[in-house]
C-alpha cells in the first residue's frame, strides 16, 4: 500500500462526492441543523415546564449528543455508496484495478474519503452543539456541562469506530447492491441499533456514561475489525471483476 | 513478446478459456476474434494479471502473471482499454489522464497529459466534464487513460462498440499509430472488419482457440470458396458425370457451374474434373472467401 496512492484515490472520490450537492448538503446540514435544534428543544422545555431539574439535564444532554452517532452511521454511507456503488455502475473500478495500485491503497483511499469528511463534519457539530447547550443549560445548572468524560470517549472512539464498521458494511452491501439509492437503504439499517440505544437513553432506560460508552467502544471495535477482515476480502481484484454485479 | 501455455479459466465448473496457447511478437497487432462469451475478455484480464490463472501458464513482457508481485509489474507495462470505457463522469478529461497518471506513477505528469491531449487531440476538450462528452469523444478519452503510462504492450477489449463509423475510423488511424510506434496490441473484438483493417494475425477464440493466422490466410484457408466455371454448353450428362468424378453436386447456372473448391479438391482438380468431363471451359474464377466465411466455418466445424 502506497500513501499517494491512497491520497490520490481519497482526493479523487472526495472531489467526486463534493460536487453532488444531495451528499454535500447532507453532509454539511444534518449535522449542523441538529446541532442548533437541540439545544433549542432544551430552552423550549425549559419554558414550557416553568423550568427544567437539574437532575435531568445531564441524562438529557448526553442522549441528544448520542444524537449524532446517528448522523456517524448515515453519513459515511452517502459518500461510500456513492463511491463504491457509483463506479461499479460506471465500470470504473475496472481501469483503475488495471493500474500497479494495490487494491488495499483503493479500499484504504475509499475509506478515508468517506471517514474522515463525516467525522470532521460532526465533530463540528457536536462542537457547535455543546456549546449552544451549554449556554442553554447554565440558567438551569448555573453552569455548562460539557465536556464529560463520556464525551471525550464518544467522539473520540466510538463515532471514528462506528464511521469506520459502517463503511466496511457499505463495502460488504455495495458488492451486492446494483445501484445507489438500494446500497444506502440496506447500509442505512445500520442505524437501528444506534437509533434504539438513543430512544432507550431519552426514555431513561439507558445511562450513557463513560462505562457505557467502553462497552459500546469494544463492541464496535469487534464488529468493524471483523467485518473489516470480510470486506477486504469482498474488495479483491478478481472478486470485484468477476463477482461484482 | 506475449506468450500463453495452455491457459485456462474456470469459474466454478464453468470452463471460461480452455488450453489456449498462442505467442504474440513484439509490435504485431494481434486480433482475438470471438461471438460474445467466447473468453476473450477473460484472456485479456488473465494477460493483465487482473484474475487468476486456473491452469497453464502466460508471460507478458517475461514477466508471469501467476505471480502477483510480476503481476504488478506487468499492470505497470500495460495500457487496458477495457469494454466500458469506465470514465469518472464529475472529473474534466485533464484531471481523469492527472489522476490515472498518479495511479501509474508517470514522471513529469504535467508533460505526458500535455502529450496525450495533444497526440488523442483532446486538447480543445481537455476542460469539459466527462459527462458533457459524447461516446466516441469517452471512447478516446479512454484510450489516452490507457496510454498514459507510454506502454509497450496495449489491450483493448471492444474498441470500436458502440461508435458511429467515423469514430470507429479514428480508433482504428490510434491504433495504426500505435502499432507504427512499435507497440504491441492485443484487440479483442467481433467486428471483422476492423481485424481485416488493423491486425496482423488473428486467433478465433470460442473458450478454446480454434485457429490462429494472417486474416488473408485465414480467408485463403476457408474451405467453402465457390468456383464458377464458364462452359460453352451444359447438358445433364456432363453434370452427372462432373457429380461423379468430384464426389459432390454442382450448381447449374445459365452458363456453367459452380462448385465448392476445399483443400481436397482445389480448383485444378476441379478444373481437370470439367475437362474429363467433357466439358469445354470458358472461363473458371474462384472466389477468395470473405473474413467472415471463414470465421463462420471455423465456428461451425468447431460446432460439429
Amino acid at each position: 500500500m502506497r500513501v499517494d496512492d491512497v491520497w490520490t484515490i481519497a482526493r479523487k472520490d472526495l472531489r467526486g462526492a463534493w460536487q453532488r450537492r444531495g451528499i454535500r448538503n447532507a453532509i454539511v446540514l444534518f449535522p449542523l441543523v441538529a446541532a442548533v435544534a437541540l439545544p433549542r428543544v432544551i430552552v423550549f422545555a425549559d419554558e414550557r415546564n416553568g423550568g427544567l431539574p437539574p437532575a435531568v439535564v445531564p441524562g438529557l444532554l448526553q442522549s441528544f449528543l448520542f444524537f449524532f452517532m446517528i448522523a456517524i452511521t448515515t453519513l459515511p454511507t452517502a459518500i461510500a455508496a456513492y463511491s463504491l456503488v457509483g463506479e461499479k455502475v460506471e465500470r470504473s473500478l475496472e481501469p483503475m484495478l488495471a493500474t500497479p495500485v494495490s487494491v488495499s491503497s483503493v479500499l484504504v483511499g475509499k475509506m478515508i474519503a468517506a471517514v474522515v469528511p463525516t467525522l470532521l463534519s460532526v465533530w463540528t457539530a457536536s462542537a457547535v452543539f455543546m456549546v449552544l447547550a451549554n449556554r442553554a443549560v447554565t440558567p438551569i445548572l448555573g453552569h455548562g456541562w460539557f465536556p464529560q468524560p463520556e464525551t471525550w470517549l464518544q467522539l473520540l472512539v466510538l463515532m471514528p469506530l462506528v464511521a469506520l464498521m459502517t463503511v466496511n458494511i457499505d463495502i460488504l452491501v455495495s458488492a451486492r447492491a446494483g445501484d445507489v439509492r438500494s446500497a444506502q437503504q440496506i447500509a442505512g439499517l445500520t442505524t437501528l441499533p444506534f437509533g434504539a440505544i438513543y430512544m432507550a437513553a431519552e426514555m431513561g432506560s439507558l445511562t450513557l456514561d463513560a462505562a457505557m460508552m467502553l462497552r459500546m467502544s469494544a463492541i464496535v471495535a469487534a464488529v468493524a475489525a471483523g467485518t473489516f477482515v470480510v470486506a477486504r476480502r469482498t474488495f479483491d481484484r478478481e472478486e470485484i471483476l468477476t463477482r461484482w454485479s | 513478446m506475449i506468450q500463453t501455455e495452455a491457459l485456462t479459466r474456470r469459474f466454478g465448473p464453468v470452463t471460461a478459456v480452455d488450453a489456449v496457447t498462442f505467442q504474440i511478437a513484439d509490435g504485431e497487432v494481434f486480433g482475438l476474434l470471438g461471438p460474445n462469451g467466447a473468453g476473450k475478455t477473460t484472456t485479456l484480464r488473465m494477460l493483465a494479471g487482473l484474475i487468476g490463472v486456473t491452469e497453464g501458464r502466460a508471460v507478458v513482457d517475461g514477466l508471469d502473471v501467476r505471480d502477483p508481485a510480476q503481476a504488478a509489474q506487468v499492470r505497470a507495462r500495460l495500457g487496458l482499454l477495457p469494454e466500458e470505457p469506465g470514465l469518472y463522469p464529475d472529473l474534466t478529461v485533464r484531471e481523469t489522464l492527472d489522476f490515472f497518471a498518479r495511479l501509474q506513477h508517470v514522471p513529469d505528469r504535467r508533460r505526458r497529459v500535455d502529450d496525450l491531449l495533444d497526440r488523442l487531440a483532446l486538447g480543445e476538450r481537455a476542460s469539459s466534464r466527462v459527462a458533457t462528452l459524447s461516446k466516441g469523444w469517452k471512447q478516446r478519452l479512454a484510450l489516452a487513460r490507457a496510454l498514459v503510462n507510454e506502454p509497450r504492450i496495449v489491450f483493448l477489449d471492444e474498441p470500436t462498440a458502440n461508435l458511429d463509423p467515423e469514430a470507429s475510423q479514428e480508433v482504428r488511424a490510434i491504433i495504426r499509430d500505435l502499432r507504427d510506434r512499435g507497440c504491441t496490441v492485443v484487440l479483442n473484438t467481433h467486428r471483422l472488419e476492423e481485424v481485416e483493417r488493423t491486425c496482423d494475425r488473428v486467433g478465433i477464440l470460442r473458450t478454446r482457440l480454434l485457429a490462429i493466422a494472417e486474416p488473408r490466410a485465414l480467408r485463403r484457408a476457408a474451405t467453402d470458396a465457390p468456383a464458377t466455371i464458364g462452359l460453352e454448353h451444359v447438358d445433364a450428362d456432363l453434370v452427372h458425370a462432373v457429380a461423379q468424378r468430384l464426389g459432390v453436386q454442382p450448381d447449374v447456372t445459365e452458363d456453367g457451374l459452380v462448385i465448392p473448391c476445399t483443400p481436397s479438391r482445389p480448383m485444378a482438380d476441379v478444373v481437370a474434373a470439367v475437362v474429363a468431363a467433357g466439358g469445354r471451359i470458358t472461363r473458371a474464377v474462384v472466389a477468395e472467401s470473405s473474413l467472415e466465411d471463414a470465421y463462420l466455418e471455423v465456428l461451425r466445424d468447431a460446432g460439429r
